[in-house]
């Protein structure tokens, strides 16, 4: 029976083809989650850099002196390369106030990740900013 | 039906191959998560909130002091904290329900949580103490924390003189300032010295010089017509953090 042998041949090529392409589809659906922790990741290191910015006072003095061009260069020595980031300053009435732009370039990655900071300055007039931070890898 | 059995066996060898090649994708990749995988990044949210909330408040506590110590109002200290709570939990929302409170000692020598002393004895320091409670709860997790923020800057200063003929008098003020007991360097000094019931500020006509010796230690040196033979000096310091603190002392006659 030539014609039932070539029918098993082709079912069994058929199992054997289903279960790796079944093993490629699961395999596919753990990037996503893989993906929602590479940015989680991003996001704290975003955080980092900003709490090791803020550990001295510095942050909220360069926020003072409206010093945007330092902050720009600390965040790009604090973030590892391959991260490009866009920081907006906003006062306590939520304006924002940085009248340049505190980036390392446009941000490529379509998932954008942003991470919203509260600092104080150390000085005696009291000012309280909050820092609007978005995070995207570069590649 | 031999011929059927070595269809089947070559047909069970492509489904076995099948089976070996989906397990060994799935393992690779499942091996892949696992490395990429940085954990569960919920507890690293916590503590990055708990730390931006603490390093906040601190800085607050050290702008309430520098304010109250140029001479603002007593009450800067609590009002200052009452809105930075506001604005955490106001804030915090992002990562949870969030909410600061605090308290601040009234009992003297404190009041509102501030304590400055600037004494006659040589030493001055302005002080702020607060005690914090920091409540943060998100679908997994509930946190309190307690801990407290003290901040002070101390200056100690020795003064000696030397007689020049005359009132003329050569004298050395040396100055040693901390931040919570840790050496500090200091913005700006200035030096006053009485003579005849008068706090003299001292200037170029006084041909001051000061040593910085890089640790919170320094010199500084004038000369001026001081009648009598007590020299009374009074140090005004404000430490880079813009807290204001003073001292003043009776120098010691060097032969």
């Amino acid at each position: 029976m030539p014609g039932s042998r070539g029918q098993i041949r082709v079912l069994d090529a058929f199992l054997a083809s289903t279960l790796v392409f079944s093993a490629l589809a699961f395999a596919s659906l753990l990037h996503p989650a893989a993906t929602l922790n590479k940015q989680e990741g991003l996001g704290a290191l975003g955080r980092n850099a900003l709490i090791e910015l803020d550990e001295n006072g510095t942050l909220g003095l360069l926020i003072n002196r409206r010093d945007w061009a330092s902050i720009r260069e600390s965040l790009k020595i604090l973030l590892p390369t391959g991260v490009s980031f866009n920081l907006t300053v906003f006062d306590e009435t939520e304006r924002p106030i940085n009248n340049s732009t505190i980036s390392n370039g446009g941000l490529l990655d379509q998932r954008v990740v942003s991470v919203q900071y509260l600092c104080a300055s150390q000085g005696p007039d009291s000012n309280w900013y909050l820092l609007r931070l978005q995070l995207a890898w570069a590649w | 039906m031999s011929g059927m059995g070595r269809v089947t066996g070559s047909g069970q060898v492509f489904v076995l191959s099948g089976l070996i090649i989906a397990l060994i994708i799935l393992s690779t990749e499942l091996y892949v998560y696992e490395l990429s995988s940085p954990g569960d990044p919920s507890p690293s949210s916590a503590i990055d909130l708990v730390l931006m909330v603490q390093l906040g408040t601190r800085h607050v506590v050290i702008g309430s002091l520098a304010n109250v110590s140029r001479g603002g109002p007593g009450q800067t200290l609590v009002e200052n904290l009452e809105r930075w709570g506001d604005l955490v939990r106001e804030y915090g929302y992002q990562l949870g329900m969030c909410a600061q409170t605090f308290s601040v000692p009234e009992a003297p020598p404190y009041a509102s949580g501030i304590w400055l002393s600037w004494g006659s004895s040589g030493t001055g320091f302005s002080v702020a103490l607060a005690n914090f409670t920091l409540r943060w709860s998100d679908r997994e997790t509930d946190l309190e924390l307690n801990y407290t923020v003290s901040v002070n800057t101390t200056l100690l200063i020795e003064g000696t003189y030397r007689k020049t003929g005359g009132d003329g008098k050569d004298v050395n003020v040396t100055a040693h300032l901390f931040n919570e007991e840790k050496s500090a360097l200091l913005e700006a000094i200035s030096v006053y010295y009485r003579a005849l019931d008068e706090w003299v500020a001292t200037g170029p006509s006084n041909n001051p010089t000061l040593t910085d010796y890089g640790n919170g230690t320094y010199l500084y040196s004038f000369s001026a017509d001081i009648p009598g033979t007590t020299v009374e000096v009074s140090a005004h310091v404000y430490d880079q953090r813009g807290v204001y603190v003073q001292a003043n002392t009776t120098c010691t006659e060097l032969p």
